[in-house]
């Protein structure tokens, strides 16, 4: 093993393992294989399972006690970190962004504020590796670590009302995109196309541990893409 | 199969079942009844799995009109329904006529109720769950005029003068909670402050969490995001305590001080704003 891990139990039907509390890569590689390891072992135990930057947590079943689930992880835990066949199989992805001022209007006020021309913007936005860590605060909404600190500014003082589905987003020191309408304190840099939901169904195919590159469309390219019915996430994988 | 008429909606009726219970992974809220308790409970008395969809009404002013007879019972805030002409009071079994409006009034006491079925109502399934959620569900509320199909049961349920005391008069104002991962990072007087201070509901709540009036100052280091369930209770950089509700979200960057069983989390969603109550801690 390599990091100190604590297994605690918190009330009668939740346990979590945490991770030094740091936002790295190893961890999140080592904190996915337990979390493969638990589906294929505990799954009848675990009722729902839960996960952040450096923190797996479960809900476990009624009847299952979490003092003696903290007791076998502690056992068993270093050992399931081994297990080869647990290791996370990563993927990576393009996602196309447009950038274009006529359908991003709110842009500006980013680089005004940035004091950044749209193509420098861009062009950082664009040749960074992101790495998906976790979901959260919105279905479908992206944890995504990696942006450069150059383009980092702090959120807005009075979040906007609506920020709409595809908004590509930079919000403090994280970039991401909004799955569905939601009010939000980032500024909005971008739209993509491709569409999270799917009559009530979330359909993304990434996973936490595959990463994400942003491919900058035309305005007619991301216009093209709109209209398709079924835009396909499996076009924008990249291989190799 | 027949036909539910929402004459008049109230301010948040929906449907719930106990939630997504997959997809938290992806960032998707559990949801399902503030009150499930009272839920369960109405499920029990129409003979229903726990798991079946019932209505949920947020302080009441709703009128149904029901196409064909069946059965109903409405579990959770204290109020007396009226059809035909005939009272029901809260946990009563409810006898619907073909052609029948049942009248809910506004609530004496509590917020939220449950209105379970001898049969089925019929509603889109999405992500394995029947709860409205905005976004995942076809709606997020009912609104006048929506309809519903449902199927009543054939074999009704026998009357009972078995009488069910609703849990909410009186009830007790010691909500039981357990220490959260944040809690011992706290100085004995903020621990001390949580276990013996009286604290009081915010105006400020919905499905997704209820923030508190009285505030637990700290100097607390930032933290990066972590998992947060429904009743995980959070302490904000200004002190302020949220206590996340079923439609939260399932990570969270603020402090987690404490965490409600779904007991104490039924308890608090039928207290209204203004309400003191104290945590017991376990």
């Amino acid at each position: 093993m390599n990091h100190p891990i604590q297994i605690v139990s918190i009330g009668p039907d939740i346990v979590e393992i945490h991770w030094p509390e740091t936002i790295s890569e190893p961890i999140l590689f080592e904190l996915l294989t337990v979390k493969n390891w638990l589906a294929r072992h505990w799954a009848e135990k675990i009722h729902r399972m839960y996960q952040g930057y450096q923190v797996l947590g479960m809900q476990v079943n009624a009847g299952v006690d979490t003092e003696s689930c903290v007791s076998e992880l502690r056992d068993r835990l270093p050992r399931s970190l081994e297990q080869e066949v647990d290791r996370p199989q990563v993927r990576s992805w393009k996602v196309p962004v447009c950038y274009d001022l006529q359908l991003v209007p709110e842009l500006t006020r980013y680089l005004e504020e940035k004091s950044l021309a749209l193509s420098q913007f861009i062009d950082v936005h664009t040749r960074t590796t992101y790495r998906l860590y976790c979901y959260g605060f919105l279905p479908g909404f992206m944890y995504l670590g990696g942006l450069d600190e150059c383009l980092h500014i702090p959120r807005k003082t009075n979040p906007d009302r609506k920020i709409g589905a595809g908004s590509v987003a930079i919000g403090g020191s994280q970039t991401g995109i909004y799955p569905m309408d939601s009010p939000g304190g980032w500024y909005v840099v971008g739209k993509t196309p491709v569409v999270f939901f799917k009559q009530g169904r979330l359909e993304v195919p990434f996973r936490p541990g595959d990463s994400l590159r942003f491919d900058p469309v035309s305005l007619a390219y991301f216009d093209e893409l709109q209209q398709k019915e079924s835009l396909s996430w499996e076009e924008w994988e990249e291989h190799g | 199969m027949a036909r539910l008429y929402i004459e008049k909606s109230g301010l948040q009726t929906s449907m719930q079942d106990l939630g997504r219970i997959a997809h938290a992974d992806l960032g998707v809220p559990l949801s399902g009844p503030m009150d499930e308790m009272a839920f369960r409970l109405a499920n029990h008395l129409m003979r229903r799995s726990s798991n079946e969809a019932c209505i949920e009404l947020y302080m009441g002013n709703v009128v149904l009109q029901f196409e064909a007879a069946c059965q109903l019972v409405l579990t959770g805030a204290e109020v007396e329904c009226r059809c035909e002409n005939k009272l029901y009071t809260t946990n009563q079994i409810i006898g619907i006529p073909e052609g029948g409006r049942l009248i809910i009034p506004r609530f004496s006491s509590g917020q939220w109720a449950y209105l379970a079925m001898n049969g089925v109502f019929f509603t889109q399934t999405s992500m394995g769950s029947k709860s409205f959620y905005p976004g995942i569900s076809e709606k997020s509320r009912f609104t006048q005029g929506n309809e519903l199909a449902y199927q009543p049961e054939r074999k009704p349920i026998p009357p009972s003068f078995l009488k069910i005391k609703s849990g909410n008069s009186g009830s007790s104002r010691m909500i039981d909670a357990f220490r959260g991962p944040s809690f011992y990072l706290l100085a004995q007087f903020q621990q001390e402050m949580l276990q013996n201070q009286p604290f009081t509901l915010s105006r400020n709540q919905n499905r997704m969490g209820i923030q508190l009036e009285e505030k637990v100052p700290h100097a607390l280091a930032e933290m990066i995001s972590t998992p947060t369930y429904p009743g995980t209770v959070q302490l904000t950089p200004a002190g302020t305590l949220i206590v996340l509700m079923k439609d939260a979200q399932v990570t969270g960057g603020y402090h987690r001080v404490l965490q409600l069983p779904v007991s104490s989390m039924s308890q608090l969603a039928q207290l209204r704003p203004g309400a003191t109550f104290r945590f017991q801690l376990h």
